[in-house]
């Protein structure tokens, strides 16, 4: 808005001092004077208008390769008419940069006089420098981008609360869950209740090399859990004990049955499927003991 | 076919016995489990001796069971100033007038005495409990220069715990060969204790023990099939274990975690069963067994005998035998708690 004032008051200037032979009708400059690095290339345009006998020669315009202050002037298009009773021309100079450095700083494309001919009085149009910041490609160190750093408005943020309280629900019922799954399945103790005698029975019964042994093992659970050796005429206290195993008191009984018919007679059994299915009872049990079944 | 006889002749005595528990059952009330352990000492041939208070009726259920057994029995009451040869003849003056002598309870009815019921045997001397010893053990006696045989003869002793004065202790030799120590309690069951008290038969006891069919188990035939039955139960690998186990523990019950309440586990056991008490044990487990309808010894047929057959073989630090009644108990239960079928 300055820019355009000061232009505006240059224009009117120049067609009060030379009582209007020749004037600067209009200035065009590039639309940013930031950022400019090193190989841009620049145009500003300009149309001047000038009384007869006043011409524009093609001396009078500036030659094209000059290059002052690390610009060069790359190319020069002019375009003249008739235009009422004198001329009309629309220039067009076309600049390059080719500032080297790793520092910002102020650079412009220069003034320049164009000079008319023909009449009796020197006619001169004068087009002013135009200044533009150079930006260098590689910055001299941090305290130099750092003054050079401009304002930028910060994104909007996504509302995160929702998906964040989703998340962390999820990620709770994931972990109860597999908690859950580790509490019911797992042989190991790892919480509250998990190393239960039924549970220890469990795992040992894979090592049990003889049918006695295997036996011995459940035997041995109960035991512990009744606090004293358990036989079978004492299965009635033993479930009035402990009632979490009242469900299962029919397989408890066909247990002792069994164990009494293999420990105590000459009865055999396949040792195998007897592991199988001790270790089925131990199972059971072990959901009783952990109160999940 | 031997085996098929066998079975047979073990269930008709088995039907037999239960009918001579029935019989006992009626008239002594409230004693059902001292019933069984006094069949279980029949079938198994073993000397019984009863424990318990004044009045308690341990008199009369052994006669009652006498005579279920039939045969010959015999009875004598121990008393401070008795002798050995009051057991074996007493003398008397004949209808002649000339002193004569006779052949004493111990031999008066021969090879037909089937029960002998020394009444309140601790009150009788050392001197008599050593010839009561020898007796039951080999079940014969020297006398009138000729040997007395007694192959069918049970002692069914008795003993008052409650009163000890002028009385000899029994010595733990003595004590080795009785097969069981019975207690006899007085029931709990106030119904039982009303009819006791008040039913009207209970005051006659000679009478009630007439109501006991008489002869049922031909007695002169038990020694022979005593043997049947310890010969047709078995006892597994694992039934053996278990009883070595027990045996051990009776020994030293510190190794086995037994611990009773204000008693020094160290110094409580001087001597635990000894091997003709656990050989006794299998001996009435198997008849437990039998009466159950089993071939084979079970952990439950051990410990239904296991009190009364160990508990008073175990001999005390003299600290101890004051409360030897109530430790006794304590401890066998908790042997049985402790101890577990090994693998």
């Amino acid at each position: 808005m300055k820019k355009a004032l000061i232009v505006s008051l240059c224009l009117w200037a120049s067609t009060l001092a030379n009582a209007a032979p020749a004037t600067l009708v209009s200035l065009q400059n590039p639309r940013a004077s930031t950022g400019i690095e090193i190989g841009d290339v620049l145009q500003r345009s300009l149309v001047i208008e000038s009384e007869t006998p006043y011409e524009l020669p093609g001396s009078a315009l500036p030659i094209k390769g000059a290059r002052i202050d690390g610009v060069e002037l790359v190319n020069i298009a002019v375009k003249g008419d008739k235009h009422g009773k004198g001329h009309r021309y629309e220039i067009t100079l076309t600049y390059q940069v080719f500032q080297g450095g790793a520092k910002p700083l102020v650079m412009r494309l220069p003034q320049t006089t164009l000079a008319l001919t023909g009449g009796s009085e020197a006619a001169n149009i004068t087009v002013p420098a135009w200044h533009f910041w150079y930006s260098p490609l590689v910055v001299g160190d941090i305290h130099t981008a750092r003054s050079n750093l401009q304002p930028q408005i910060k994104p909007a943020l996504l509302p995160e609360a929702t998906s964040s309280a989703r998340l962390s629900v999820a990620v709770a019922v994931l972990v109860l869950g597999l908690i859950g799954l580790l509490y019911i399945n797992a042989e190991r103790r790892w919480l509250p209740w998990m190393g239960g005698h039924f549970a220890q029975a469990y795992r040992q019964l894979r090592k049990a090399k003889t049918q006695g042994q295997a036996l011995n093992i459940v035997h041995q659970a109960f035991n512990r859990v009744y606090g004293q050796t358990l036989f079978r005429p004492q299965l009635a206290e033993f479930l009035a004990a402990h009632p979490q195993y009242q469900s299962h008191a029919a397989a408890i009984e066909a247990f002792f049955a069994r164990s009494e018919s293999l420990l105590f007679t000459r009865e055999q059994s396949d040792l195998p499927a007897l592991i199988k299915d001790l270790q089925q009872l131990s199972r059971q049990l072990r959901d009783a003991e952990r109160r999940v079944a | 076919m031997a085996s098929a006889a066998n079975d047979g002749q073990l269930a008709d005595w088995r039907s037999r016995a239960l009918k001579l528990e029935q019989e006992v059952k009626s008239v002594i009330v409230g004693q059902d489990a001292a019933i069984r352990l006094i069949n279980i000492a029949i079938f198994a041939r073993g000397h019984v001796m009863l424990e318990g208070g004044v009045g308690v009726g341990k008199t009369t259920l052994l006669q009652s069971v006498a005579r279920g057994i039939g045969g010959a029995y015999e009875r004598i009451e121990g008393t401070v100033d008795l002798m050995p040869n009051d057991l074996v003849y007493h003398t008397f003056l004949g209808p002649d007038g000339r002193p004569q002598i006779d052949e004493g309870p111990l031999l008066r009815a021969g090879e037909n005495l089937s029960v002998f019921f020394f009444n309140e045997i601790n009150r009788a001397r050392p001197q008599v409990h050593a010839l009561m010893l020898r007796v039951m053990a080999e079940r014969n006696l020297h006398a009138f220069k000729r040997e007395y045989r007694l192959p069918h003869m049970i002692v069914f002793a008795d003993r008052n715990q409650v009163e000890k004065n002028e009385t000899f202790e029994i010595p733990s030799a003595a004590r080795d060969r009785f097969m069981m120590e019975i207690p006899i309690n007085i029931p709990e069951d106030k119904a039982l204790r009303k009819s006791l008290v008040f039913d009207t038969r209970f005051q006659h006891a000679e009478k009630l023990t007439h109501t006991v069919e008489s002869g049922l188990l031909p007695f002169d035939q038990l020694n022979d099939f005593s043997d049947l039955i310890q010969q047709h139960v078995q006892s597994s690998t694992a039934i053996e274990d278990y009883v070595i186990e027990l045996w051990s523990a009776t020994q030293k019950p510190q190794d086995f975690g037994i611990t009773l309440e204000g008693v020094d586990m160290q110094r409580l056991i001087m001597a635990g069963a000894s091997p003709r008490g656990m050989g006794m044990l299998l001996k009435a487990a198997r008849v437990h067994a039998w009466l159950m309808e089993r071939d084979f010894v079970y952990p439950e047929d051990i410990h239904a005998v296991f009190h009364e057959v160990i508990a008073h073989r175990l001999v005390f630090n003299s600290m101890y035998e004051s409360r030897r009644t109530l430790l006794a108990r304590e401890l066998t239960a908790k042997i049985l708690q402790t101890v577990a079928v090994p693998a």
